[in-house]
């Protein structure tokens, strides 16, 4: 017990757990072994132990998530795959974030929220250590009883018999349970039986939000706490030089200027105090390149005709069992075929993150130990680097994970934690938190690179593809992919350029990399938010061409699909495809499969003086089992709204060699004023399961449009769609 | 130099620069975290709170200037066990993901009320301009919607009285 022990009493502030003497907790050990383990915690003495499930001898029922709760749900939906096997009461149940921690690692040995994988990564061993628990209670009862264990069972909190009307609760043999041995393949219910999971219930983390009592990263609050702003050097990719801080460093409140990699961040009593003194703070010019915008998108279309430099990716097949690419040759022969051949170009800019919640990170580092305190979607991929920066062993770190006010891929990256831990070593001993201003978070982002797409297929009249080559031109991800082969180009750029659901005849997908000093990172939906623009985007263009109906041409490209076809036609059945359209309205329709969840939308929009006004988005989706229906709604209804914003509106600008926009004034978003209305139709289908999070972004660009061309005959092939001179209404 | 902020109906003697804005005095001055700051410029409201009726930005509005007003934050708003009308039905509809920019949400949600109980989804549009990054508008409107009926016939603006307010 002496490692749970001491996992709960380091946990964070009021959310700190206290087991009292005894009680049951389970969890997975972690080992770095390739599938999971089981282990209670009198079995796991002197092995590093994360408590997933605990029991307390009052009865009272708390898990831990693993993922990092982001707006995406995950405190509860993970939470509730335990509960849904062990059988306690869901309402009473009490939940916590996790802090870093190994043994709340994925079998791929990853503790990080991203990909849209913490449900389909933590699903059948959150089941499991639901019904391992479950199975011990009963074991447990049943020897108080003295009555075959058959005969009890489980439900909202209570464990009942056949024989008697005794009735125990989970408190009365938590502790007689823990010491029994873990059932190490607990019988799991069939999915017929859920009685939860399938059901929608109540999130467990909005009630603290709506009362203003959700402590997120901006939030921690330490005795002795100091405060830093940050002002980082204006110029993309250069390190810091000379700098000028004289006039911080005698402003009220100021107790110090620490130089970092490429900023410089003060220390003072507030943040306020900080701000103001970091504001004066000047850089002397770079050595380094400026980069501009307007050179770099001439560029990326030059790389365009670049053959030499093409690295190929597969055409389509699955990660484990891709579909090569022809080689150029073999498709520059195939599209000479006859047929109809239709080429097209496509690009889409830098966009930035803007989670609402600026990067901030509270650390304290003495002379033996550092400890965080973070908004952070990363977990495995903290230790190592923040050991580096403080010089100090993994073991001497502890990592909390506070609640993130917003994240999209942005508080995957460590930088902020890193700086706020140097900034610490600074004044030991002192915590120390550091908050970004928007400025900052806009200008020094991890953006979704700009990309540049040619597009030449050869088609028959039906629409049949014979053959199909495009080419990406543009900036990989600053952090390369440990998918990335060599001798191959980005997946993280080029995944599902074409839709692996579509049949094609020859294909090729390459690209040409053109390095840029702009820091490049994952942004919600990664290269599917790209790819499912140009990818749809050239269907749609084929579609127009030929004088196809662009529902009935993806039906065709679906084949036998039927999973894939039919989101697509419940989607185009909800939103009246068939309908009559009222004079200057037009639909436009996408679909994209990512996450193993198929994702159709239809959008209709009216269109008077390039004047664009949504009138509505109906989405299908399939993500297979539903933890959360009323969840996974929400998850679509905001990666809609994300996905939106950035069709809309998102660019970012770069000039002498920074980005220009600062906050939300010039990097405009969606508001309440333009918000559409949205119809999310869920699939019923429990064959397998899927991820959320991130599937409702690719569809709205390409689908926008597309209804765009349909209500105006002008095909916006550049985004975003304000800079082909529309406004939205 | 101290100033005086009466915030959720309990007064509190600030010791910061007049020029520091509201919101940094609330959070780190007060002590009420509930607030949030967002983008520092008065755009993104995640910062909205109510003086003497009326939603102002407090990340653009210096302390020195709310002196001696009567502020309410989203703590002074309602508590677990009475809740303020529009954050229940924010639970009803199960508005928050991140949550961040809720309590300003609902703030500015209240002063629309105050002045409007029964707003049409166009005033809802055109008043409530806080951003949301999650992308929970269409709850938001439901459950501005909801906060209005909930309570026809009294004011679902109204202020709290002191000895419901909340505070730390």
């Amino acid at each position: 017990m002496t490692d749970t022990q001491k996992h709960i009493e380091t946990g964070f502030g009021r959310r700190s757990f206290l087991l009292g003497a005894g009680g049951l907790a389970l969890g997975l050990v972690a080992g770095g072994c390739s599938k999971f383990e089981f282990g209670a915690s009198g079995e796991t003495e002197g092995t590093k132990f994360g408590a997933f499930l605990e029991i307390a001898n009052d009865g009272q029922v708390t898990i831990t998530t693993p993922g990092a709760e982001m707006g995406q749900g995950v405190s509860s939906s993970l939470p509730k795959i335990v509960v849904e096997e062990l059988g306690a009461d869901w309402a009473s149940v009490k939940t916590r974030l996790s802090d870093v921690d190994a043994a709340f690692n994925t079998s791929r040995g990853n503790q990080r929220s991203a990909n849209s994988d913490a449900v389909t990564s933590y699903f059948e061993p959150l089941r499991s250590i639901g019904a391992s628990a479950r199975e011990m209670l009963i074991a447990a009862a049943a020897a108080r009883w003295e009555m075959d264990a058959a005969k009890i069972s489980i439900e909202n909190g209570v464990i009942s018999n056949r024989d008697n009307d005794q009735t125990f609760g989970f408190g009365d043999v938590a502790e007689d349970a823990a010491k029994l041995p873990v059932p190490k393949a607990p019988k799991l219910k069939d999915a017929k039986d859920f009685s939860l999971i399938g059901k929608v219930s109540q999130r467990k983390d909005i009630p603290d939000k709506v009362f203003g009592e959700t402590v997120f990263g901006i939030d921690v609050e330490l005795p002795g706490m100091l405060f830093a702003a940050i002002k980082h050097v204006p110029v993309a990719g250069a390190p810091l030089e000379g700098y000028d801080a004289s006039s911080a460093e005698g402003m009220s409140g100021v107790q110090g200027v620490v130089p970092l990699d490429n900023a410089v961040a003060v220390i003072a009593e507030s943040y306020w105090q900080a701000q103001q003194a970091v504001d004066t703070v000047t850089f002397d010019d770079t050595q380094a390149d400026k980069v501009d915008g307007d050179a770099l998108t001439a560029s990326f279309a030059e790389a365009l005709d670049d053959d030499e430099n093409a690295l190929p990716f597969p055409s389509g097949g699955s990660f484990r069992e891709p579909i090569e690419s022809a080689e150029l040759a073999q498709v520059n022969h195939a599209l000479e075929g006859s047929g109809i051949k239709i080429e097209r170009e496509y690009t889409v800019p830098y966009l930035a993150h803007l989670a609402m919640e600026p990067l901030c990170a509270t650390a304290i580092v003495d002379s033996g130990t550092c400890e965080v305190w973070a908004p952070t979607q990363a977990g495995n991929r903290i230790p190592a680097e923040l050991a580096e920066v403080t010089g100090l062993p993994e073991s001497a770190l502890t990592i909390h994970r506070t609640f993130m006010g917003g994240g999209f891929g942005r508080k995957n990256e460590r930088d902020f934690i890193m700086q706020a831990a140097q900034i610490a070593m600074a004044k030991r001993g002192r915590p120390i938190k550091l908050i970004w201003s928007r400025q900052q978070d806009t200008q020094n982002d991890f953006y979704r690179p700009a990309l540049a797409v040619r597009s030449r297929v050869l088609v028959q009249s039906d629409g049949t593809i014979l053959a199909a080559h495009s080419r990406t031109a543009g900036q990989i991800l600053t952090a390369k992919s440990p998918f990335h082969k060599e001798g191959r180009a980005a997946p993280a750029i080029m995944g599902d350029m074409f839709q692996p659901s579509y049949q094609m005849g020859t294909a090729r997908l390459d690209m040409v990399e053109v390095p840029t000093p702009i820091r490049t990172g994952y942004w919600r939906s990664v290269a599917r938010s790209s790819n499912g623009f140009f990818a749809e985007s050239l269907i749609d263009d084929i579609a127009r061409e030929l004088g196809l109906d662009p529902f009935e041409y993806r039906m065709k490209l679906l084949g036998d699909n039927a999973r894939a076809k039919g989101v697509l036609a419940v989607a185009a059945e909800n939103a009246g495809w068939d309908r009559p359209k009222a004079a200057n309205t037009g639909r436009g329709i996408a679909f994209t499969f990512g996450w193993n969840s198929p994702s159709a939308q239809v959008i209709e929009v009216s269109v008077q003086d390039r004047q664009i006004k949504i009138e509505r988005i109906t989405c299908a989706f399939d993500c297979g089992i539903q933890v959360d229906p009323d969840n996974i709604v929400a998850q679509l209804e905001g990666g809609i709204v994300f996905g939106l914003s950035a069709a809309l509106y998102g660019k970012v600008n770069f000039r002498d060699g920074g980005a220009v926009e600062e906050t939300f004034a010039e990097y405009r978003v969606l508001g309440m004023a333009q918000a559409p209305k949205i119809d999310v139709h869920l699939i019923e289908n429990n064959d397998g399961i899927g991820g959320v999070g991130e599937a409702g972004v690719p569809p709205v660009a390409p689908a926008l449009c597309s209804a765009i061309a349909d209500a105006s005959g002008i095909s916006i092939r550049t985004l975003p769609v304000e800079s082909a001179g529309f406004t939205v209404k | 130099m101290s100033i005086r902020l009466n915030v959720n109906g309990k007064p509190h003697e600030v010791d910061v620069a007049q020029d520091t804005p509201l919101l940094w005095a609330i959070r780190d001055a007060v002590g009420l975290k509930g607030t949030k700051f967002g983008c520092g410029v008065g755009v993104c409201g995640a910062c909205t709170v109510e003086i003497d009726g009326v939603s102002i930005r407090s990340c653009s509005m210096p302390v020195g200037d709310a002196a001696d007003m009567n502020i309410t934050t989203i703590e002074g708003l309602g508590d677990k066990d009475s809740p303020h009308p529009i954050q229940q039905a924010w639970i009803d509809e199960q508005v928050p993901q991140c949550g961040y920019c809720q309590p300003g949400m609902m703030m500015a949600t209240k002063a629309l009320l105050s002045d409007n109980p029964q707003p049409s989804e166009n005033d809802i549009r055109e008043q409530i301009t806080n951003i949301c990054r999650c992308g929970t508008y269409g709850r938001i409107m439901k459950a501005i919607q909801r906060a209005a009926n909930s309570s026809e016939g009294e004011n679902v603006g109204h202020r709290p009285n002191s000895d419901t307010a909340q505070n730390s």
